[in-house]
């Protein structure tokens, strides 16, 4: 009778230590272990050993998804960083001598681009004093009659910051949507090619 | 039909290629080709910024008008208030949009006019839950004596 309670006292002792040690491992405590004694080979012994496996393993599926969540985290981090970088290369502005700025414009022109487009320009005339900019368009055959307009528009308020600005490498159908519209080109220079333009404002420049 | 997903802006490169190679296979020349990329381009672009995102559909498509490429911009955003106004370049739904906004916003409220123009057809329809923008481009423009009343441009 005596020994049969020490016995019941003894399992409830084990349960209330195994309920403890799944309490930690429900907050996160992955290194916790039940005690097991080796020579014991009851069935509680070899239910704790159970459970201990099990705990190990799932701390080690814990480790995996944590290093996976960092990778993940990492790969987004790129992926931000590479977005930065077409932004800022779908509109690159390029300094190529001095106070000679250049944009090149390659790719499908939408209003969206060229307002961009425009606001960035204006920053940079501005920030770098830059005394011509020079737009080049070999990149775009075809533009929305709008967008036409919008680029002279971009052309005359570099003029009103003080600077020249160039249009060079526009393609014939776009000329002609240019006259067509009746868009006046006063105030804008216009050069076949970015190599005339260029040339034009570098010899000047060294007068 | 290809649908293209719109999620942000560098989802537009892809729907201007994928725009380009669907009016390949539909026999446009290459400045409707680009002309047509510049459709897509607009359309998606309006999805992102007013529609929250949404879906682009390119399709090859057949009527009594010829054959032509169909572009439907699928969106969640609200209906156009006031289309027309929306529709005249330099404006939206509120009318002319002044400089500040333009340059906050990206866009100078030309991307609809700029769609009316390189395409034959305009519509807007609404849907359970926001609307869809459909655009056609023929290979031969129709005639005006077989146009729809209206809608055609």
């Amino acid at each position: 009778m005596n020994s049969d309670q020490t016995q019941d006292d003894q399992l409830l002792e084990s349960v209330a230590d195994a309920l403890l040690v799944l309490t930690n491992v429900g907050l996160g405590d992955y290194d916790t272990r039940l005690k097991v004694d080796p020579d014991d080979s009851g069935a509680l012994a070899s239910l704790f050993s159970g459970i201990n496996e099990m705990i190990a393993s799932l701390g080690a599926e814990q480790e995996k998804s944590r290093a996976y969540q960092r990778e993940l985290e990492e790969k987004l981090d790129t992926i931000e960083k590479q977005r930065a970088a077409i932004r800022d290369l779908s509109t690159p502005i390029l300094e190529v001598w001095d106070g000679v700025l250049c944009l090149p414009v390659v790719g499908v022109m939408d209003t969206a681009r060229s307002t961009e487009m425009t606001a960035s320009l204006l920053k940079a005339v501005t920030e770098k004093g830059s005394h011509a900019t020079i737009i080049d368009i070999t990149g775009i055959d075809v533009m929305d009659t709008r967008t036409v307009d919008h680029f002279i528009r971009m052309a005359r308020s570099v003029r009103l910051l003080g600077a020249e600005c160039a249009l060079t490498g526009m393609r014939p159908y776009i000329a002609q949507t240019v006259v067509q519209m009746g868009i006046d080109l006063a105030n804008v220079v216009t050069y076949r090619s970015l190599r005339e333009a260029l040339q034009q404002y570098v010899t000047r420049r060294q007068l | 039909m290809p649908r293209y997903p719109l999620r942000d802006r560098l989802d537009l490169f892809q729907v201007q290629r994928a725009a380009k190679r669907v009016a390949a296979e539909v026999g446009f020349g290459h400045h409707a080709r680009e002309e047509l990329a510049i459709v897509a381009s607009e359309l998606s672009s309006n999805a992102l910024k007013y529609g929250k995102g949404g879906v682009l559909e390119l399709s090859d498509m057949e009527d009594e008008h010829g054959r032509g490429m169909m572009l439907i911009a699928h969106d969640s955003g609200p209906p156009f208030r006031n289309l027309d106004m929306a529709l005249k370049d330099g404006c939206d739904d509120d009318g002319p949009i002044d400089p500040a906004t333009i340059l906050k916003r990206g866009g100078m409220g030309a991307g609809l006019g700029a769609i009316i123009r390189l395409t034959h057809f305009f519509r807007v329809e609404s849907e359970p839950h926001g609307k869809r923008v459909i655009a056609i481009r023929y290979l031969r423009r129709p005639s005006t004596r077989s146009r729809r009343p209206s809608r055609f441009r």
